[in-house]
């Protein structure tokens, strides 16, 4: 799922790649919610946030939200940064190195809120903008690896997607193959979207920060199916080479 | 534009993005809600906005602890003591979330009150109670900054 790239990835790629994120996305981002009082995979709310703050004088709160933005700007850079850096060390290597620091640092934040978190406002502040990071990073990730078709970390452009493409499909000419697969790639991420939601926000008052160990459960299944294919299956990368 | 392509660039947007995050980190350095909030706080007003029909009031103040204290004093170990005149009628434990706009109180009968922070400065405090992320509150605390703890 992780292994191709851009034009060469088909359906079932961005479908699973979609979905598995965007689920993970989704129980993050209820989670914070949750527990941190702030959105931590969307970040249209804290831009329109910042400004309020701004235009408020509360200069505090403009530099948390400002730090916050720089955080999620900070993931898709990074993921960016290492996707494209690790390019000659082969596709694995490449595109697992965001999903493989966003699992080591969930990994890190869901041991740090289990055993040490004190819920003082510092450390709300430093995990969200850790959140905030991770989610840019899978953000820039996925957007990077289907070539812009899959972000799965919020939902605006999605749903906006979905309502032109249901609006087109009314239309016969216009009701294409590729119409049909983006409409299944856009309700599958958005079901899965609001199923990790509901999951995230159940495991959240059952079992407290232990609902990140199943984020960090979700993203090494992912790495284990690319692993898989890389291995076993002819990734698309080599048959092209 | 040829200085977008110029060998410098990275290190450009790296220095602007690092000159506006130590902006940034300086803000939030020079304040801290957690201590602004400390010391003693008179409650001037109690009032309610954003409500269609004065039985919406009724019915939900129920769920709501009205507080009769005249002053609340937030210590620095997170303790908050409720006065009336010189006599402590309550405690709890005070905590700020989200980025210093949520403040929790967890009394010592388990139950948790979330009110958003709509004013802090080293005069006055407003607390909106909170009945969901986007709300007005239903309910309006205003209060005086009495002393340091």
């Amino acid at each position: 799922m992780l292994y191709t790239q851009n034009v060469n990835r088909k359906l079932n790629n961005n479908l699973l790649l979609g979905a598995s994120t965007a689920a993970a996305a989704a129980m993050v981002n209820v989670a914070g919610v949750m527990v941190f009082f702030a959105y931590t995979s969307n970040i249209t709310g804290h831009v329109a946030t910042l400004a309020q703050e701004v235009v408020k004088g509360h200069w505090y709160q403009t530099g948390i939200v400002f730090i916050w933005l720089m955080m999620f700007f900070g993931g898709s850079f990074v993921a960016q940064l290492l996707i494209t850096g690790f390019q000659k060390k082969g596709a694995f290597i490449s595109h697992a190195a965001p999903i493989i620091l966003e699992t080591l640092s969930l990994l890190f934040i869901g041991i740090y809120g289990h055993l040490y978190y004190h819920e003082s406002l510092k450390e709300t502040e430093i995990l969200v903008a850790s959140l905030l990071f991770c989610m840019g990073l899978q953000n820039g990730m996925v957007a990077i690896l289907s070539g812009n078709q899959v972000k799965t970390t919020h939902l605006t452009g999605l749903i906006t997607d979905l309502g032109r493409e249901v609006g087109a499909s009314f239309f016969l000419k216009y009701r294409t193959p590729q119409l049909k697969e983006k409409l299944k790639l856009h309700v599958t991420i958005l079901a899965f979207y609001f199923i990790g939601g509901v999951l995230g926000g159940y495991l959240f008052l059952s079992y407290d920060f232990q609902v990140f160990y199943v984020v960090v459960a979700l993203l090494t299944a992912v790495l284990y199916f690319h692993l898989k294919s890389l291995l076993i299956d002819k990734p698309l990368d080599d048959q092209l080479d | 534009m040829k200085w977008i392509f110029d060998q410098r660039y990275p290190l450009i947007v790296i220095c602007c993005l690092s000159l506006l995050t130590i902006g940034a980190l300086s803000l939030v350095i020079r304040y801290n809600p957690e201590s602004m909030i400390e010391g003693q706080w008179k409650e001037t007003a109690w009032s309610y906005e954003k409500i269609d029909t004065r039985d919406f009031v009724y019915h939900d103040i129920k769920l709501l602890r009205k507080h009769t204290a005249e002053s609340w004093k937030f210590m620095t170990n997170h303790q908050l003591y409720f006065y009336n005149g010189h006599d402590i009628i309550a405690k709890a434990k005070w905590k700020m979330k989200g980025r210093g706009h949520i403040l929790q109180l967890l009394y010592e009968d388990g139950t948790t009150e979330t009110y958003d922070i709509k004013e802090l400065n080293k005069d006055e405090l407003v607390l909106n109670f909170d009945i969901g992320m986007e709300s007005r509150g239903i309910a309006r605390l205003v209060f005086n900054k009495v002393d340091r703890p």
